[in-house]
């Protein structure tokens, strides 16, 4: 054993300890706020509710559930009820179960090759049953069950991409700001207060109005741009203002300590000690900012539905949604199934994802928490 | 006065070579402040380094020795540029780098580098040890393979005595000798030939100085490095300098080989200082008494028409409030040997007390 030792030579000795060092992995702070983050239930349920109803939007397609688009006139405003729980009723599928193109053109709308496949994966397992209008049906006896979900797509959708471009955008320019200083800073935080003061919201509403002129959505359509893709761009354009401010207070102090110096010291460049220095340790403060940033987005989409400028119909989102429950309230009745399912969809998913952003900050910071 | 001036090499005099490894001339380092009210702002610049000048050869450790805030660590920084010296010039190897940009100074990355005075503050808490010391490597030596660089970074950590096995550990992960280690470790990746020991030791405790100190005299011997070994007291720097400079507001005060700092202290900063270390010697530990500095800690903000010195000094004379001491050889004294006081040829007592 000992002579083997000593026979060992110095390179293969030096192997021998990188292979055992790959066995002793230290635990990051990242792993260290999970762990943290675990303990907290509320939070984790929270995600868990979160992740969920991902997947279920995701999935959509492939569960059994009726058109969101289909006009049945007949059957308008059914109120909630679950029996029978299927029925095969699938418009778009023959007896056979062999899928009627056009059918399923106007039950869906155009798909893109992934829902295709997955609305195939459906008709295969499911054939014609699909789930009847548990949760009622609207003023054109559409299925509110159906549209709640092909809804979350779009809500979700929204909230993620106009979250994350504000993200990239706020996140660049803030620690670019911060770590240059000097005029460059003023000058770039100047930008920001002028971008601040100018009503937005106004712009966005007058915007929208101008591309939905119908022949300039037509130019825009044929290009290929939908409303909602310009939706993303500008909500992420506004919404990235706090973000940068956040991450310039930040990277301001981060840049004091000495582990920046350091790096200069060791000749890093500007942009490497920017995103693999500063911006590393900001993340935990990017991540919450950026849990509180997705319902800002999706409750400013809703609110740009209700006013009928955001989705146009037949697409669907929450706020749509909210909007065609609202103005079923007339004085002989109100339909209130129309109002509570989007209600409820958008409120807990803003609710828990600001519940998120607590927990993890709690478990990204514990020096926060008790004070 | 009857010194000499100090030429700018002081200390080099008996050198041969062409250039020495770092020249340091007339270094200024002033902050601009603003404060007050905003109907009476008050403008000034803090003084943090004031005119400092010394020289260092290779495989030469200098100290540099003064209380918090007298300007060690901004010294330290504008020579590595980290800070934008106001005045001055800082010459490695007879080149000047002063002034140059972040481009300019890479190459000389790879030839001085530095160890912070705070082990808990200096590494990324985001990466891992191997990331901490391979990223110079990757940045000098780019077109190695990770699993070269992790190799090169386990043989420094074995260099500096730490297990070449917690490559994969995050810094928060051990404990600050450890750290201190680990930052030592990163400086020595590119090899350079000149560190700054920013205090590597005081943030440490007492036990584990002591270990750290030994390192780095084994890293110096074996790898022939040059230190400019920074501490905030003359006890700790004793054993491995070969010149010491004390400073005192921005400035030297008094620069000699560590013989004559210990031996023959010839302003009575220098004096004060040292009568704070403990002797080792029982008997003299128990003649030691301490100059005790009367007066306030002094403001580097405030521009002193005299001898920065003067609030505190024990021997203060009328001279002294009117025009500032030069930093002038002693000429009885061993060459080498420079004070900035009026008083410093005669002022051999106040240690002798
Ligand atoms: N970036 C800066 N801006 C303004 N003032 C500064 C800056 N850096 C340092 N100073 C001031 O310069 C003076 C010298 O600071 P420096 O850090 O060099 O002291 P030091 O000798 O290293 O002290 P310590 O032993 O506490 O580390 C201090 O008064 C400090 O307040
Ligand atoms: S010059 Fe005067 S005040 Fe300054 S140290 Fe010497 S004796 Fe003291
Ligand atoms: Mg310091």
């Amino acid at each position: 054993m000992t002579t083997a030792v000593i026979d060992e030579t110095e390179a293969a000795r030096r192997e021998r300890l990188w292979e055992e060092s790959r066995r002793v992995q230290g635990v990051s702070l990242g792993q260290d706020a999970w762990r943290r983050f675990r303990r907290d239930r509320v939070s984790m349920l929270s995600l868990v509710f979160l992740l969920g109803m991902g997947i279920l939007a995701i999935a959509t397609p492939l569960l059994p559930l009726q058109s969101p688009r289909l006009v049945k006139v007949d059957q308008k405003f059914q109120p909630m009820k679950f029996r029978p729980l299927f029925a095969p009723t699938a418009a778009w599928l023959d007896d056979a179960g062999k899928i009627n193109e056009a059918k399923l053109d106007e039950c869906f709308g155009e798909l893109n090759v992934v829902n295709d496949s997955l609305i195939k994966l459906r008709a295969a397992i499911f054939g014609r049953w699909e789930v009847t209008s548990w949760l009622g049906t609207d003023h054109l006896g559409r299925d509110q069950l159906a549209r709640l979900f092909w809804g979350a797509r779009v809500s979700l959708l929204v909230g993620v991409v106009a979250g994350l471009v504000s993200l990239v955008i706020g996140v660049s320019y803030g620690a670019t700001s911060g770590y240059i200083g000097g005029w460059v800073d003023s000058a770039m935080m100047r930008v920001i207060d002028v971008m601040y003061s100018v009503p937005f919201i106004f712009i966005v509403i007058f915007l929208i109005t101008v591309l939905s002129e119908e022949s300039i959505k037509k130019w825009l359509l044929e290009h290929g741009i939908d409303r909602i893709v310009i939706f993303y761009v500008v909500v992420g354009a506004i919404y990235w203002l706090t973000m940068a401010r956040v991450v310039r207070g930040q990277v301001l102090s981060l840049k004091q300590q000495q582990f920046i110096e350091a790096a200069r010291t060791v000749g890093c460049s500007r942009a490497r000690i920017i995103f693999v220095h500063l911006v590393p340790n900001l993340l935990s403060i990017i991540i919450v900012y950026l849990t509180l940033t997705i319902p800002r987005v999706m409750l400013f989409e809703s609110f740009l539905s209700f006013l009928g400028l955001g989705v146009e119909p037949p697409d669907v989102s929450w706020g749509l949604l909210a909007n065609e429950g609202a103005k079923n309230i007339t004085p002989i009745g109100i339909v209130w199934w129309l109002i509570v399912g989007p209600g409820l969809a958008l409120g807990l998913t803003c609710a828990a994802l600001n519940r998120l952003g607590d927990g993890l900050r709690d478990a990204l910071d514990p020096r926060l928490k008790n004070r | 006065m009857s010194g000499t001036v100090a030429s700018p090499n002081l200390g080099s005099s008996s050198s041969t070579t062409a250039a020495p490894l770092l020249e340091v001339r007339d270094l200024k380092v002033h902050f601009p402040f603003k404060r007050g009210t905003f109907l009476k702002p008050e403008r000034g610049f803090v003084r943090a380094v004031d005119g400092v000048s010394f020289t260092l050869r290779e495989g030469e450790t200098l100290g540099l020795v003064g209380e918090s805030g007298c300007g060690k660590s901004t010294t330290a920084r504008a020579c590595l540029n980290l800070v934008k010296p106001t005045s001055g010039e800082v010459l490695f190897q007879g080149r000047p780098i002063h002034g140059l940009g972040d481009r300019e100074m890479l190459p000389l990355r790879s030839e001085m580098q530095m160890i912070f005075q705070d082990p808990f503050a200096s590494l990324n808490p985001r990466m891992t040890v191997g990331k901490i010391v391979g990223e110079p490597l990757s940045i000098f030596f780019g077109g190695s393979s990770r699993r070269d660089r992790e190799l090169e970074v386990m043989r420094l950590l074995e260099l500096v005595g730490l297990n070449p096995r917690f490559l994969n550990r995050y810094p928060h992960e051990f404990s600050g000798g450890q750290r201190q280690r680990i930052g030592i470790a990163r400086a020595l990746a590119v090899r350079p030939k000149l560190i700054f020991c920013d205090e590597p030791v005081s943030a440490l405790d007492v036990s584990i100085q002591a270990q750290v100190v030994n390192l780095l005299e084994d890293l110096q011997q074996k790898l022939g490095l040059a230190y400019v070994f920074i501490a905030h007291d003359l006890a700790v720097v004793r054993h491995i300098c070969d010149r010491v400079g004390v400073m005192y507001l921005g400035r030297i005060v008094e620069l000699g080989t560590a013989e004559d700092i210990y031996g023959d202290p010839r302003h009575p900063y220098t004096q004060a200082l040292l009568s704070a270390v403990p002797e080792a010697d029982p008997a003299a530990e128990r003649r030691r008494k301490r100059i005790v500095l009367k007066g306030e800690v002094p403001s580097p903000d405030k521009q002193y028409p005299g001898c920065p010195f003067a609030d505190r000094c024990p021997i203060v004379q009328d001279v002294c409030k009117q025009s500032p001491p030069p930093l002038v050889q002693i000429e009885n004294a061993a060459a080498r040997h420079a004070a900035a006081c009026f008083f410093a040829r005669d002022n051999k007592t106040v240690r002798l007390l």
